[in-house]
């Protein structure tokens, strides 16, 4: 019996590892929608109520002080960055586990393992 | 004729005098202002949610690895291994919950009994409250063991609403069910010695197990035995020596070593020798440990 004790004591010690999966928040990129991509219609154009080549017309100002028309203003429109939550399943020791449930921070969850928190862990057990 | 008394007195008896500092000093490692190793267990009973708590205690972490469905193997390593080395021992030596009841005994208040089968209760309570609840219902499960655990309203519970109340927050009161068991357990700890440990205690119900076991165990030298009561009338926790060497209950307080013929002794003290001496005993005598599975029930 001391000797299953002291292997069991090894055995989750060493190589007793869990499955446990937990909320992170991760950061993907998104490529803008199609109409971002493509240049915007000439301005100063008949859909404006103007003929073309009006002097005054935005994009036809005095080179060098008005700028340059806006589908030429800037780079080509950068991938958006949106922060998402994914679960991640990591794998733990025991004694992980063993401190996770002190307080209260896993739960089983059809079937799975599931970490109650995310970032900071809470200082008290909630029972 | 003091003097006589003490020069006779085994070395286990003036141990026994020590428990209570043994005890105290035990506190010291269980609740470590500078520690926090929750990683691990300790043998005892001592809710990991106390603030000082040093390391998870085994019940909870039974329980809760019950409710996730897996099994703790380090938590069942520690308590065999501190069982089949200490048995009871470890209640009686180590325990910070059982050295609270013990300090609210000494209060000099008519003390009684409680009936040997009330020890059974432990098994139930083990197998219902730490294991069966939450294994089915999980640990949101009212009848959850921590829930109910009057050491985590002791060490946790009421600490927690007393700093929330000095910090001036809204309190958090324990539940109802945990107050009225704690409160049930600080009175009744008032009339009868250690009330939890000997009628409901999960941890004891595992350490009593081994105490047939373990390295260390309580021998009656039924030779020197002069059925005299003595043993029966220091022990407060069982029924005495004579009647079971290494009862359910014992908490191996020591107290019946004051009685010569009830000595400590471990497996190491079988020597050849020493065993074919306790066979011929044994041969005329009855058993003086005795295995709980040959144990004749009780009435």
């Amino acid at each position: 019996m001391l000797g299953l004790g002291i292997g069991s004591l090894v055995w989750g010690t060493n190589h007793h590892v869990l499955e446990i999966y937990e909320e992170q928040e991760i950061e993907i990129s998104i490529a803008p929608p199609p109409e971002m991509m493509l240049p915007p219609s000439f301005p100063g154009g008949p859909e404006d109520g103007m003929e073309p080549g009006f002097p005054g017309a935005p994009g036809f100002e005095e080179p060098g002080f008005g700028g340059q028309p806006p589908f030429m203003a800037g780079p080509p429109p950068e991938l958006q960055k949106v922060k998402q939550l994914v679960w991640v399943s990591k794998e733990e020791p025991e004694s992980r586990a063993v401190f996770e449930v002190t307080i209260g921070g896993l739960a089983l969850v059809e079937g799975e393992l599931q970490r109650t928190y995310s970032g900071a862990p809470p200082s008290l057990c909630p029972t | 004729m003091a003097m006589a008394k003490k020069k006779t007195a085994s070395f286990t008896a003036r141990l026994a005098r020590l428990r209570y500092s043994v005890q105290a000093m035990f506190v010291a490692v269980w609740m470590a202002p500078i520690l926090r190793v929750h990683t691990a267990c300790s043998p005892v009973f001592h809710c990991y949610s106390c603030p000082l708590a040093t390391f998870a205690c085994p019940i909870g972490v039974i329980a809760n690895f019950s409710a996730l469905h897996m099994f703790p193997f380090l938590a069942v390593g520690t308590l065999l291994v501190a069982g089949m080395l200490l048995g009871g021992f470890v209640c009686g030596w180590i325990c910070p919950f059982g050295l609270f009841q013990d300090l609210l005994g000494r209060i000099p208040t008519p003390k009684f009994t409680l009936p040997g089968w009330t020890g059974y209760f432990r098994f139930g309570v083990l197998g219902l409250f730490v294991l069966a609840i939450p294994y089915w219902f999980g640990e949101d499960h009212p009848l959850f063991f921590c829930r109910l655990c009057p050491a985590g309203a002791l060490e946790a519970a009421y600490p927690n609403t007393v700093a929330l109340a000095l910090a001036g927050e809204p309190l958090v009161w324990p539940t109802t069910v945990k107050t009225i068991i704690f409160v049930a357990f600080l009175l009744l700890a008032l009339f009868t010695w250690r009330p939890w440990c000997t009628a409901l205690c999960p941890l004891g119900a595992i350490y009593s197990l081994c105490n047939s076991f373990s390295f260390l165990f309580i021998r009656v030298n039924r030779e020197e035995c002069g059925d005299c009561g003595m043993c029966k009338s220091l022990c407060r926790y069982g029924e005495g020596p004579t009647q079971r060497a290494n009862d359910l209950r014992c908490i191996r307080c020591l107290d019946c070593t004051k009685c010569r013929s009830v000595s400590l002794s471990s497996v190491l003290s079988r020597s050849p020798r020493a065993r074919a001496a306790l066979d011929r005993r044994d041969s005329r005598s009855e058993p003086e440990t005795v295995s709980i599975l040959d144990r004749p029930k009780q009435e």
